[in-house]
């Protein structure tokens, strides 16, 4: 790390961890005027991850944003995967990012403002890669530091992915490992290895831009990104939307290195349990599954992979492609049911 | 006997991660007591305590708790579950270092001599116990993909089994062999750059 300043040293909760929980901004949600435009195709109704709005028969706007404390001690870094976070939902919903601006809160007297350059070339960088162009921003003299983008992407209004899209049989997809609210606390600790918290900030900064790619090619329809909810959060929120149930498999998550054994010592943040919560007497787990395993499954993630459901003819396929994609993590992780709620099994 | 845990001024999840600890070192018939000064802590230290069944009470005098666990007949060991979830196998779980090819040779003098152990080289991978996660080739190493060879041979069946293979885009340009590579995804340096400087461990034979 070659950075003037830590940015970790600013934070007790990172990323998307700091959410409101998503119990208290529903109940504040559902007083608040709605649209009652017809091309207006995605609003809060089904908690998407963006907005969608339908310009004309060929194109569709997605509209997003996501900003978030620290989660790394490089602001490079924390800039790169802040970006790669707000980028997410535009994928998430099977769209392309194209223009974006910079969301930003810095203490400009508090930490050197060269960090504050370093995060803004970090999202650049990112926006870059994604081939979004920053048009502008705007930043607020705040401590913590805050960073993100807001984010306008495009998609074919037929197109649009979303959490209300899963149909029963469908068989669920993972992109990315979990575990990167138990790595991020963990490295705060100074108890995980420096080659698993890199491989964690890897994946952080890893776009979903070919997991949206994979989408669109194999005509997914249900799909939505992993982040402070955690799986079983977000999992939770595609079964109300989509008016099914949900099967989680515990024993095929895909994790980060070192995770299990960390959340196995009790390295398990607080906004598990604050998910936990959150689903409540929605979820049921089976008697057989391994406690360590349901925690890292409540785990808020940051900027983590897409959960989509594919038709169950088309798994090999999606698979082959993600692996070949550099996605090698991918993997089966559950199944959609006729019914309700989120069931856990083994 | 008590087990006294002071958890005072630690933030979550430490308190957690000392309670674990001493559930698992506490004997039979020994007592524990938590002492936390945080609210939301002492919450979480609680949920956990009930969803694995370990039976607690808590006291708290002006904001600080204590959580007391009578250790009596309790069995806390999850440990045999534990390591029957860590042998849970998927694509990718034991490998956590990246192979960097730079040319078709392996090592550096007769090029004849490093092109045979470049063969053999790939060859043997497969048998490997811990797969790379990827393999990036740059310079003439992208022509060992190129169809035909035996090399690509090697490099499709790494693929198969979840090695990512990553070629060099402007190498590829370079040596005009786009429309004949066999096998890997064509990459820009930018990706590469990452890659290598992630901090994953980097192997150049």
């Amino acid at each position: 790390m070659n950075a003037d300043f830590d940015l970790l040293t600013t934070v007790e909760y990172g990323g998307c961890s700091a959410k409101i929980p998503a119990s208290v901004l529903e109940s504040i949600l559902l007083t608040l005027p709605k649209a009652n435009d017809p091309n207006v195709l995605v609003d809060i109704d089904t908690h998407d991850d963006a907005g969608v709005y339908r310009v004309n028969d060929d194109l569709a706007l997605i509209l997003t944003t996501d900003f978030f404390p620290p989660v790394c001690s490089d602001p490079y870094e924390f800039g790169q995967i802040a970006a790669t976070n707000s980028l997410s939902d535009v994928y998430a919903m099977g769209g392309e990012p194209f223009l974006a601006l910079n969301v930003a809160m810095f203490p400009s007297s508090k930490i050197p403002l060269t960090s504050y350059r370093q995060i803004l070339e970090g999202g650049a960088n990112v926006a870059q890669m994604a081939n979004t162009i920053v048009i502008g921003g705007h930043t607020i003299d705040d401590y913590p530091p805050k960073y993100g983008l807001a984010v306008v992407g495009r998609v074919h209004p037929d197109r649009v992915i979303t959490n209300a899209g899963l149909q029963p049989r469908d068989v669920l997809i993972l992109t990315k490992p979990l575990g990167t609210g138990v790595m991020v606390a963990a490295r705060r600790l100074g108890i995980v290895s420096e080659a698993a918290y890199n491989e964690t900030l890897f994946w952080m900064k890893q776009l979903n831009n070919t997991a949206a790619q994979v989408m669109q090619a194999l005509g997914v329809k249900g799909a939505t990104d992993i982040t402070g909810f955690g799986l079983i959060g977000h999992a939770y929120k595609m079964a109300k939307a989509s008016n099914v149930g949900i099967n989680l498999y515990s024993s095929k998550i895909p994790l980060l290195p070192e995770a299990y054994k960390l959340v196995d010592e009790g390295c398990i943040p607080g906004a598990a349990f604050r998910n936990l919560e959150y689903v409540g007497n929605h979820l049921h787990v089976d008697s057989g599954v391994d406690y360590n395993a349901k925690m890292l499954m409540c785990d808020a993630q940051t900027s983590g992979g897409i959960l989509m459901g594919v038709s169950p003819e088309r798994v090999d396929e999606a698979l082959s492609l993600l692996h070949g994609h550099g996605l090698r993590y991918s993997m089966v992780i559950g199944e959609v049911f006729q019914g309700e709620n989120v069931l856990v099994t083994k | 006997m008590t087990k006294i845990v002071d958890c005072r001024g630690q933030l979550c999840p430490q308190p957690l991660i000392n309670t674990k600890k001493a559930l698992k070192e506490t004997l039979k018939g020994e007592a524990i007591q938590i002492i936390i000064d945080n609210a939301t802590s002492c919450q979480n230290v609680s949920r956990f305590l009930t969803d694995n069944a370990v039976p607690f009470g808590i006291d708290e005098q002006n904001g600080v708790f204590t959580i007391t666990i009578n250790s009596q007949g309790i069995e806390f060991n999850p440990k045999k579950e534990a390591e029957e979830y860590c042998e849970v196998s998927f694509p990718g779980k034991s490998s956590s270092y990246i192979i960097a090819l730079t040319s078709c040779f392996m090592g550096d003098g007769n090029e004849d001599l490093g092109r045979i152990l470049m063969k053999g080289f790939l060859n043997s991978l497969p048998n490997l116990e811990k797969l790379p996660q990827e393999i990036i080739c740059y310079n003439s190493a992208v022509t060992l993909a190129q169809k035909g060879t035996d090399t690509a041979q090697s490099l499709v069946k790494l693929n198969n089994l979840g090695v990512n293979i990553t070629l060099c885009g402007t190498c590829v340009d370079f040596f005009g062999i786009k429309e004949e590579i066999e096998v890997g995804t064509i990459s820009n340096m930018l990706y590469i750059a990452e890659r290598l400087s992630s901090g994953i461990h980097v192997v150049k034979p």
